[in-house]
């Protein structure tokens, strides 16, 4: 094997040589399959850390590159992140079809832990975009994981999620259209209830995800600020201004010529810096839990 | 089995996948695969297309690899704020140097013959450009998955990156001004008005009514210097495969404009794949470009391995 190749073993530290410790690729094994996680040490000891619990797969590769470089200004600012990918999506092991809301909360419970078992001392905080939201606040609320919790634009429900991406596959189908009547949305649904797959945006949805996806809907207690025990957190709906991270679709593929001009790179300074505020300040308020 | 990768290549630290071959390595040094990004997109694209077929391709026995470009997926580098700024750095071949490099260093590192590079949309215009780079030889193969011959016009409103301007460039954008944005409005309009198909067949008999009287010529917008390099690189006789979504224009486009001329001893395959998108991922285009290309390279490296490699 080449040395700048990371296995599990070589997280947190196995860097080739030459190369900074700017943020460590690596996989990490769990249930026979292995985790994609990018890890993201800070320079000197972290003043709090962050599991990032991103998008669900068909929103992934337009939301990477922002939710990539908050990632980058978290540890920048002494916030230890570590960011993944979801079993049977991307870059991690194991076919989409066999997982669902819950083998993917599994794993960021199991992260949680992970990271949480790397320096007990210092606070940790959940944080999920839109899907990653809603897993975050059941491993939160639920599973009492993590010292504090920052939503960005979770869904009302794993179901409600998956019937709004369920759009994306009703506008490929009238784009690809031939002759012939087109299937409505209700006619996908129930070819799911009766065990087939509908694939949506390259990816074969199955029954066990629809069904899977009804039982997690967002449980957050009022009023926001502080769970029953005392935690910190907060929800957020991110403006359009946050580019492809409150649109994931908005920026298309290949863009047309004289289309509008579209961010792939906002300037996302003010969001950054209320966020990374707001995680310090629920880090501080925690000290030493 | 997938291990991340993490390289410098001239001074850029690019960070990719290798998608370990199963079973035992072979005892001569063969060919790997290397796949770039899909355009802005990460490199594990839409819909883990790319995935996919590293996955297949590994499982013939042949490393395979993906990698991220600068500032895109979990590289670091920077990127301009607008996509379309992103995309004429694209069609300028800006990353074709060092992919090209990084081809030679993954074969350096891994005791490879040579690389089939391969991407799609963008990801193809970069591969296609890094055989300019290719002074090793190290590129054996391309594969163009549904490369944008055309050129994305970047509005008033974009700035001009520094030193930007090289290359030919449409006066307005193709696709909605000149007599392309013309066609373009019309077709839309047909679909629209006379739906079921029956508007697409009525312009694609005025088309094919056009050509017949006035002869095949490339349209306005087309980018000019990427059909002479792939005239170039068919002319020398390296391998490619290009795989597009199935469409007329797209056809006519290839097979009477861009590769109006093949040499006799032309290495080129044109893969035609129906139902799908530019994306080639849905209506079943993943799985159905996923095999076409695991055929086409485990054929290459067997012909390499035969030495008949290009």
């Amino acid at each position: 094997m080449q040395p700048s190749e990371h296995r599990p073993d070589a997280l947190p530290g196995g860097v080739a040589a030459g190369i900074p410790p700017l943020e460590v690729p690596a996989y990490l094994p769990f249930e026979g399959e292995e985790l994609y996680v990018v890890h993201h040490p800070t320079a000197g000891p972290p003043r709090a850390r962050a599991l990032l619990a991103g998008p669900f797969a068909s929103e992934r590769p337009h939301a990477y590159g922002c939710w990539v470089r908050w990632a980058r200004t978290l540890a920048a600012r002494g916030v230890e992140c570590l960011r993944f990918d979801y079993r049977g999506t991307s870059e991690s092991t194991g076919r989409f079809a066999d997982h669902c809301l819950t083998t993917w909360r599994a794993d960021v419970e199991h992260l949680a832990r992970w990271l949480a078992a790397r320096e007990p001392r210092r606070p940790l905080v959940l944080h999920g975009l839109r899907l990653g939201g809603l897993l975050a606040a059941r491993a939160f609320f639920a599973g009492g994981r993590g010292d504090a919790l920052l939503l960005w634009s979770p869904p009302e429900s794993g179901q409600a999620m998956l019937h709004d991406t369920l759009r994306r596959r009703l506008a490929t189908d009238m784009a690809l259209a031939g002759p012939g009547p087109r299937r409505t949305r209700e006619e996908y649904v129930a070819e799911l209830l009766a065990g087939g797959t509908v694939e949506v945006e390259g990816f074969a949805w199955t029954r066990r995800l629809w069904e899977d996806a009804a039982s997690h809907s967002l449980d957050l207690p009022a009023p926001e600020g502080r769970g029953a025990d005392g935690r910190p957190w907060r929800s957020v709906r991110l403006e359009r201004s946050a580019g492809p991270l409150a649109d994931p679709y908005g920026l298309g593929f290949a863009p047309r010529g004289g289309a509008a001009l579209k961010p792939m790179n906002p300037d996302l300074t003010s969001l950054f810096a209320a966020e990374l505020a707001w995680i310090l300040a629920a880090a501080g308020e925690e000290g030493s839990r | 089995m997938r291990a991340a990768l993490t390289l410098e290549v001239d001074g850029h630290r690019l960070v990719g996948t290798h998608h370990l071959p199963a079973g035992v390595p072979a005892a001569a040094p063969g060919l790997g695969f290397l796949l770039l990004n899909a355009a802005q997109l990460p490199r594990a694209g839409m819909g883990d297309m790319p995935v996919e077929i590293a996955d297949r391709v590994a499982a013939q026995g042949i490393p395979a690899f993906r990698f991220d470009l600068p500032g895109l997926g979990d590289s670091p580098g920077e990127l301009p704020v607008h996509v379309q700024e992103y995309w004429r750095s694209v069609e300028e071949g800006t990353d074709a140097p060092l992919a090209a490099q990084l081809g030679g260093e993954l074969c350096r590192r891994f005791a490879l013959a040579g690389i089939l590079l391969g991407g799609l949309c963008g990801g193809a215009i970069t591969a296609l450009y890094a055989c300019d780079h290719d002074a090793a030889r190290c590129v054996r193969g391309l594969i163009l998955l549904e490369p944008n011959y055309y050129l994305v016009g970047v509005g008033e409103a974009a700035p001009a990156p520094a030193g930007a301007g090289a290359g030919p460039r449409p006066a307005r954008p193709p696709g909605t001004g000149g007599p392309r944005g013309l066609a373009n409005r019309l077709r839309w309009w047909l679909s629209l008005r006379h739906p079921g198909g029956r508007g697409i067949r009525l312009y694609r008999f005025a088309t094919r009514l056009k050509t017949r009287l006035l002869g095949y010529r490339l349209p306005p917008g087309v980018n000019e210097r990427m059909v002479a390099s792939s005239r170039r690189l068919v002319a020398a006789g390296r391998p490619a495969l290009l795989v597009f979504a199935a469409s007329e224009e797209k056809r006519r486009l290839l097979e009477r404009g861009v590769f109006r001329s093949l040499p006799p001893r032309h290495r080129l395959e044109l893969a035609e794949i129906h139902g799908t998108n530019h994306m080639l991922v849905p209506g079943g285009g993943k799985r159905a470009v996923a095999e076409r290309v695991e055929r086409w390279v485990t054929e290459r490296v067997r012909d390499s391995a035969s030495g008949r490699a290009g």
